[in-house]
């Protein structure tokens, strides 16, 4: 995990206040209970300089409530919350410059499990620039 | 079950240049989006999504009444897949080229879910890193025609 990836997880707690049974990068532990939010890393592209120091990056993560039933209401009102946090806001990641996110598109779908399980899969993706702070 | 997802490529320079420039700029998004669909292919082999190789054909591209979806349609048939994991397929509007996976369970393993008791399988994603790529290349192709404008 990096050094974004950890800052991310520090919104963990308002979201369990909210409702959400947890936060997870990338990896849901077996049996978790609904509703949880996942995010995970869809993309990395790396600008350099022409003496090949990182400039900067730019990922693209995706941010997901799963819940489980028939509505997507309470999903939804739990990625807001972490939306409302991170959306045009620049995440506080120690070393490292954070450009506003960005949103850059959303994500609804519903998965029916062989043993007739509903889960409820209501996401949303952001661009985020990051760059090494000057010293 | 219906997937429904959006990617949206803006340029500020697309909507002069298309004007001025449309077969060039039909012919650079056709440049584009065959790069992608390679990058997209690439990186279902790299992330070792291959079963019956349905996903990896599913890709097509629709754009000016042209399509290569129905390629998509056989590689379903030659897979056995059933019809229910077939999605139909996405047609563009005017001026649009669309880029699909004819593959339902494509959006499954790009973005994660459950399978079998509720378990949650990671997202393992090949479609949007295709996409962040290849931006450079119609970025770099858009910017060519743009400096081929200037008098």
């Amino acid at each position: 995990m990096n050094e974004l990836e950890e800052a991310i997880l520090g919104y963990e707690k308002s979201l369990k206040d909210a409702g959400a049974t947890g936060l997870f990068n990338d990896a849901v532990p077996k049996r978790q209970l609904t509703p949880y939010l996942v995010f995970n890393k869809m993309s990395g592209v790396y600008k350099y300089t022409h003496d090949r120091v990182i400039m900067y990056a730019e990922f693209v993560y995706l941010f997901k409530t799963v819940d489980e039933g028939r509505t997507r209401k309470r999903a939804r009102e739990l990625l807001n919350v972490l939306i409302g946090q991170i959306e045009g806001q620049r995440i506080a990641v120690p070393g490292y410059v954070c450009h506003p996110a960005l949103r850059t598109g959303d994500l609804e779908f519903s998965k029916e499990t062989p043993d007739g399980r509903f889960f409820q899969h209501v996401g949303a993706m952001f661009r985020i620039r990051v760059g090494r702070a000057s010293s | 079950m219906t997937i429904k997802g959006e990617i949206t490529i803006e340029s500020n320079l697309f909507a002069e240049l298309s004007k001025r420039f449309a077969k060039e700029v039909q012919d650079a998004i056709v440049a584009f989006v065959l790069h992608l669909e390679g990058l997209i292919k690439r990186n279902i082999v790299e992330i070792d999504a291959i079963q019956t190789g349905f996903m990896l054909n599913s890709v097509y591209i629709s754009s000016g009444g042209k399509s290569t979806y129905p390629a998509a349609e056989a590689a379903a048939n030659k897979a056995g897949v059933g019809r229910d994991q077939v999605l139909p397929e996405t047609k563009p509007g005017e001026n649009e080229t669309i880029i699909g996976m004819a593959a339902e369970y494509a959006a499954i393993i790009e973005f994660g879910a459950q399978y079998k008791s509720g378990a949650y399988r990671p997202a393992r994603p090949f479609f949007v890193p295709a996409v962040e790529e290849a931006r450079q290349t119609l970025d770099k192709l858009l910017a060519e025609i743009g400096a081929r404008s200037k008098p």
